[in-house]
């Protein structure tokens, strides 16, 4: 049996919805009885297939070289059936697990299912075959149960650098070529014996040979323990009642989604604007309609911009994970992850778009627009569901990339800070969280000792901004500032933000959050504000002593500040998160005694005044919320 | 040994029973008791509660007690108010806490939950002070510490209301003279507040673990002062000349002189002592997975056990704040007897984790008026209205019955419907507990013994055992005072580390030596100050290792005697062959590099026996008491069930199911479909009939 590339499926939602859940056809599958599963071993199967890919995780975070990796933890792991369909996923990057099952699909239609065997490893991180974006190497091992290929193992991790024109591989790129070596699928290990053509090749197209290298041996070494873990389970339970509980596992999923999704039937659209594509400024628009009918959800991106020149497009993979990271999301997130609740999710987009581009376009910058599909769709959504949603999150990954040569060693070394994360938005009952990862991936900071530990680079500061965005009943978090300074060397870095321009939307009164900001103070005294339209740059040059700054965005606010608790805005001002004057001018609340102690009967007067003028602004605050946010509508406040 | 040492006792204070144990040093033989617990009255609940043993105070050496003190205070945020003091331009890491989302419901659900709460910081931001000073890896000072400036750091914190001040700074793991000199200064020119530097308290890198590590101890350093003042005054007043230890997290017992610096290292010193208990108990048995599950008053603990070690961790975290010290892997829920039934907003039957305690306790106690577990398991009979506790304390059914009624009529049920929902749910509640431990964890229940213990264990094991689909329960001697087994069969233990982060090829190996040679005097000192008992002092010792560039270590133990370049070579040997073990490779050309030392001193204890059984011929009925009416489930309802005495059942007995075996300080409530054994050491060994096929 043939089957069709990958392409064929992102060629297929340009014309017509594409319902997520939807199996090939043209891939053999396995025969599995189905029987009735005792309730124990059901619920034993499911938490062991969960604790399988944990441990896959564990193995691959733990093992691993680069701190993108091993703390960042920019890498998911993950098991499916041998058709490809999700079947567990470890606690990962949300952008990774929906879209890894189309690697599986690639490597099954570039090798013809029949001639995977016991002992093969595939690679690849091309994004139009099956990959996210070109650092993701993809590392797939068919599992096999006495001489049948049952499954698959996957998993796919950030590499420190895959080559291209610019350290950390996030170039300003104009097309894919530039943006590193790309791998098709590709046979990386042939029954039981490494290619080594495959690894050398790699390391000769990258910067940091020793990193990558470990890496993929880290990436192996989870793999396996993925295999091992599956026959184990299947050793002891049986290949059907595995197989069966699987099965049954999606039909779960599936009905507990379609039972929560509880969203009233209708058409919600909404739009939100990129601040340029890395090679030019200006708005760049992201549309989403989403209509509900009944427990199936259709989302619809036409009317998103044309694909960028830049490097800032989402690959129809990429898009159709955050559309289930956002649906997920809004829904229950205790709900199982697999492929049995992408049956309810139909996703259109484009060819030729942002979120489904065509070969070669760039797409190393994806993450961005990705954090930017959760959020319209859940704009979109806000006046059905107000409580489920939150305002608007810093919506970028603020990604750094070093690369230099250590003085003392001389070795040349690739650092790719993901540090600078953004706060989040105000939410119906608590405020965003400050200094959080961003929506569409999930990992620890490295710790500052660490940095220093490795890198040749001081630290001078880590902590939350100081600014005044995101007021609300209930407020944004505040984003990070990041202060550091190369020793005794220059540097070359790379910027990928977002949101300088267009401010992370308030909700219902709340203000919007700050824009992201990039700096060098140069020794000489010159203060560069670097790429203060849209945050993105590459290979500028920091010299030894200069100092950067990078201040993520901050969340923006929900609801009105003037009906924020008053005990929570003095404590705010005690902790210094809110200044004196904000509390004043946002919150309506006045202190005496040197910032101290609440006027309350001040702060009753004027909160009374600052109601009437609000109501007579709300209409106009309601519309400027649904725009694009710019830093001049922000000083006409 | 002298005669007024002859007593060892071990001392449990659960939130509404004392349990005592006294081992006589000089035979191996063992008293114990169970006494309600006296809130706030440490010393009149101990001294009780050894009378009833009918022990001497004065012949008693030691007194080992687990304290809840420091984790109930840190629970309920009752501790001191900390201030931090940290190098400038760091502490707001106290708000940002990893920048990880892992706050959700589920193992998996945080990555997309936007509903989840961040927990608060540790030390708010206005209690926060930070100094601009620098050290840099690997102990460069870059920019000199300014006393004046942590003069009045300090003054200031003070004057917000801090009594208590935690101080971290940068790379004090390498170079803490900056952190000592603060130390000594506050010490010095400030009185009456509690000071914590990081590197005594936590020595590890990573800045942030570092630096909630020292809050939390700086915050109960006046905890745990006051609380040893009063306890040793008043044991002193009572004739008490022997010393009193305290049980640490990870199962040894150390001198509260040592625990004055380190509070924190008795935050799971409670629970700690069953699981050391459940250990001892699967040597002897020869059984390798275990689950030790300790119901008393107000919680269930439960603990994984296997191949006989007590499961540390080094990734502890009170309500996600983390505790970086060794610690063992216990999980606690708000169930136990005293769990107090309630029916929530929704109409839904709850039980817990708020409980009665001892005062007022439950309903059938005679002054709450509340309905709880015990009262569930009275009116369904499985206690025994005049046996509980030995007849010591009387049970009110009509208390219960009456207290039981307002909520079966929120429920609209019957009163025994009632019951059985309240038994039921919070089982199911413990249930999940032990799911999370093994099942979420890959381990198969299936395999496993659920060791049942604490007052309400035995009540409770084989229906817990039944829902999670345990086969096998063990009820061992005296199962409600059996974590008092652990206080007196732990070891006088001591666990020091430091941080020595350095590539292998680097490391002299004289240094290296020196470091662990360090280590282990200290270690001994600390055993010393107090130790009554003779016997060398044992070290063991241990280093966290990774290649060089990886993030996270895998301990190795290191038994190389002294170590030379040889000697580091076996050292890297054992770690390639560590990682192979844990990761299926280990890429052995790679540099191997070493973060972390520890040493783990101790000392053994003398022997405890059990008397064991007499010899039966598998016929029970010579131990048989009685009947009563006992509920057994909604299509039994009521059935006339024979009630055993425990400590006149033989070797060998086999009784089925339902039974009530009832003893001194616990009843035993065997389930129908399950069969009891009593094994030659006489402990029960209960089986699922339906398990044997």
């Amino acid at each position: 049996m043939v089957t069709a590339p990958v392409s064929r499926w992102f060629a297929q939602a340009s014309e017509d919805f594409l319902n997520l859940g939807a199996i090939p056809p043209d891939v053999p599958r396995v025969e599995v009885r189905r029987n009735a599963l005792d309730p124990v071993t059901f619920a034993v199967l499911g938490g062991a297939l969960f604790s399988i890919c944990q441990e896959m995780d564990i193995t691959l975070r733990n093992t691993s070289l680069s701190p993108i990796i091993n703390i960042g933890k920019d890498f998911s792991c993950a098991i499916f059936t041998s058709d490809a369909q999700l079947v567990a996923q470890a606690c990962n990057c949300p952008g990774h697990v929906g879209s890894m099952h189309y690697a599986v699909l690639s490597c099954i239609s570039s090798f013809g299912f029949e001639n995977l065997n016991e002992g093969d490893v595939y690679m690849l991180n091309d994004p139009y075959q099956g990959g996210t974006h070109l650092p993701d190497i993809t590392l797939i091992t068919p599992v096999f149960y006495k001489d049948e290929l049952v499954m698959f193992a996957g998993n796919r991790a950030h590499h420190s650098d895959v080559g291209g024109s610019c350290p950390g591989s996030f170039p300003l790129s104009d097309s894919i070529f530039e943006e590193g070596i790309r791998i098709p699928p590709v046979k990386f290990y042939d029954r039981g014996s490494k290619v080594p053509s495959v690894i050398s090749m790699l390391l000769a197209n990258v910067r940091t040979p020793e990193e990558v290298e470990g890496d993929i041996e880290a990436q192996l070494a989870a793999n396996r323990a993925g295999a091992r873990g599956l026959v184990r389970l299947m050793d002891k339970y049986g290949r059907d009642v595995v197989l069966c509980a699987i099965l049954e596992y999606m039909d779960h999923s599936e009905r507990a989604f379609r039972n929560s999704l509880n969203i009233p039937d209708g058409s919600y659209t909404a739009e939100d604007w990129m601040d340029g594509d890395g090679k030019t400024e200006g708005a760049r628009k992201i549309r989403a309609n989403v209509v509900v009918k009944g427990s199936d959800v259709f989302v619809d991106f036409t009317g998103t911009e044309a694909q960028a020149r830049g490097p800032i497009n989402s690959i129809f993979p990429t898009t159709a994970s955050m559309v289930v990271a956002a649906l997920l999301a809004l829904t229950d997130p205790t709900i199982m992850p697999n492929h049995g609740f992408y049956r309810p999710i139909h996703v259109k987009a484009p060819s030729g778009t942002l979120v489904n581009p065509t070969f070669p376009a760039p797409a190393v910058g994806f993450p961005d627009v990705c954090n930017r599909i959760v959020e319209v769709i859940m704009e979109a959504l806000t006046p059905v569901i107000p409580d489920r949603v939150i305002a608007a999150t810093s919506g970028t990954t603020t990604n750094c990339f070093f690369g230099g040569t250590n003085p003392t060693s001389g070795q040349p070394y690739v650092w790719y800070n993901i540090n600078s994360q953004g706060g989040w938005g105000g939410r119906s009952d608590a405020d965003g969280w400050h200094n959080v990862c961003f929506i569409e991936a999930n990992g620890w900071d490295i710790p500052v000792e660490t940095i220093e530990y490795r890198y040749p680079w001081r630290v001078l500061a880590y902590k939350l901004r100081d600014d005044d965005s995101g007021a609300g009943k209930f407020r944004g978090g505040k984003g990070n500032y990041l202060a550091l300074t190369p020793i005794g060397h220059d540097v070359q870095f790379s910027v990928n933000g977002d949101r300088a321009v267009t401010l992370p939307y308030g909700l219902f009164g709340g203000k919007p959050g700050a824009s992201g900001k990039c700096t060098i103070y140069h020794k000489d005294g010159r203060i560069e504000r670097v790429a203060p339209k849209m945050l993105k740059a590459d290979r500028l040059i920091v010299r030894q002593d200069d100092v950067l700054v990078i201040e993520a965005p901050s969340g923006g606010g929900y609801g009105n500040p003037l009906e924020r608790n008053v005990d929570s805005v003095r404590d705010d001002v005690l902790d210094g998160i809110v200044s004196i004057e904000s509390a004043r001018h946002d919150y309506g609340v006045v202190f005496s005694d040197g910032g101290r102690v609440v006027d309350f009967i001040a702060t009753a007067e004027l909160r009374a005044q600052m109601f009437n003028a609000y109501e007579t602004r709300s209409a106009e605050l309601n519309s400027i919320n649904r725009k694009p946010y710019t830093l001049d509508d922000d000083a006409g406040h | 040994m002298a005669s007024n040492s002859r007593y060892i006792v071990g001392i449990d204070i659960g939130g509404t029973f004392t349990d005592v144990i006294a081992l006589d040093v000089e035979t191996g033989h063992a008293l114990s008791a169970k006494t309600p617990t006296t809130p706030g009255r440490f010393v009149a609940g101990v001294t009780n509660s050894i009378k009833t043993l009918g022990v001497p105070l004065h012949e008693v050496g030691q007194i080992i007690h687990g304290s809840t003190t420091c984790t109930n205070a840190l629970i309920e945020r009752k501790h001191a108010k900390t201030g931090f003091i940290g190098t400038k331009g760091f502490s707001d890491e106290f708000d940002i806490q990893r920048m990880i989302r892992r706050w959700g419901k589920t193992s998996w659900s945080a990555i997309y939950d936007l509903h989840q709460k961040k927990p608060a910081p540790f030390v708010r931001r206005h209690l926060r002070r930070e100094l601009d000073e620098r050290v840099a890896y690997p102990g460069v000072v870059v920019k000199e510490l300014d006393l004046d400036e942590v003069r009045c750091k300090a003054k200031e914190l003070i004057e917000a209301g801090a009594s208590s001040l935690a101080v971290c700074l940068l790379w004090s793991t390498v170079n803490s003279s900056h952190e000592r000199r603060v130390k000594a200064l506050i010490d010095s020119e400030f009185k009456n507040v509690y000071v914590s530097i990081s590197c005594e308290v936590a020595p590890v890198v990573r800045e942030y673990e570092r630096m909630v590590t020292t809050a939390v101890n700086a915050s109960l350093m006046p905890v745990m002062t006051d609380y040893l003042a009063t306890v040793k005054e008043e044991l002193n007043s009572m004739g008490f000349r022997g010393s009193l230890l305290l049980m640490q997290s990870h199962g040894g017992v150390a001198d509260p002189e040592v625990l004055k610096e380190r509070p924190i290292l008795t935050l799971r010193g409670g629970p700690v002592a069953g699981v050391v208990a459940t250990n001892n108990l699967g040597k002897t048995l020869g059984t390798k997975r275990l689950i030790s599950c300790d119901i008393g008053g107000t919680s269930c603990d439960t603990a994984i056990i296997l191949d006989h070690a007590i499961p540390l961790t080094d990734e502890t975290e009170v309500d996600y704040y983390p505790v970086k010290i060794p610690t063992a892997d216990i999980h606690c829920i708000g169930a136990g007897g005293g769990s107090i039934a309630y029916v929530d907003a929704g109409g839904a039957l709850r039980v817990g984790p708020e409980s009665a305690g001892a005062s007022p306790g439950p309903a059938c106690y005679g002054s709450g008026t509340q309905p709880t577990l015990t009262d569930a398991n009275l009116v369904l009979g499985r206690l025994s209205a005049d046996e509980f506790c030995g007849g010591q304390i009387k049970l009110d059914t009509d208390a219960a019955r009456s207290s039981l009624e307002a909520l079966s009529r929120r429920l609209g049920c019957n009163v025994t419907t009632a019951a059985e929902g309240i038994v039921r749910v919070a089982v199911a509640n413990m249930a999940e507990s032990i799911r999370l431990q093994t099942i979420d964890r890959g381990h198969d229940p299936r395999e496993f013994s659920l060791v049942g213990f604490g007052g309400g264990g035995p009540l409770h094991a084989s229906l817990l055992a039944e829902a999670s689909s345990i086969p096998e329960v063990i009820i061992p001697l005296q199962p409600g005072v059996f974590s008092t087994v652990g206080m007196v069969v732990a070891e006088l233990g001591y666990r020091s580390q430091t941080g020595c982060l350095q590539p292998l090829a680097s490391v002299d190996p004289i240094k290296l030596e020196r470091s662990f040679r360090e280590m282990e005097a200290a270690g001994a000192a600390m055993l010393r100050t107090s130790s009554t008992k003779r016997g060398d002092v044992r070290f063991s010792r241990s280093a966290a290792m990774r290649y060089t560039l990886q993030e996270w270590e895998i301990q190795v133990g290191i038994d190389v005697g002294r170590i030379d370049h040889h000697g580091l070579e076996k050292i890297k040997a054992a770690f390639h062959a560590a990682h192979r073990a844990r990761y299926a490779f280990a890429p052995e050309d790679k540099p191997v590099e070493f973060v972390t030392l520890y040493v783990d001193s101790s000392l053994p204890t003398p022997p405890l026996r059990h008397e064991p059984p007499v010899q039966g011929d598998g016929d029970p009925a010579g131990s048989q008491k009685g009947t009563r009416a006992v509920y057994i489930d909604e299509r039994m309802g009521f059935v006339d069930v024979s009630i055993y005495d425990r400590v006149r059942l033989e070797a060998d007995d086999v009784i089925n199911g339902p039974c009530i075996i009832e003893e001194l300080t616990s009843t035993t409530f065997v389930q129908k479909g399950w069969q009891v054994t009593v094994d030659p050491m006489g402990n029960l060994i209960v089986r699922s009939l339906e398990s044997e096929r």
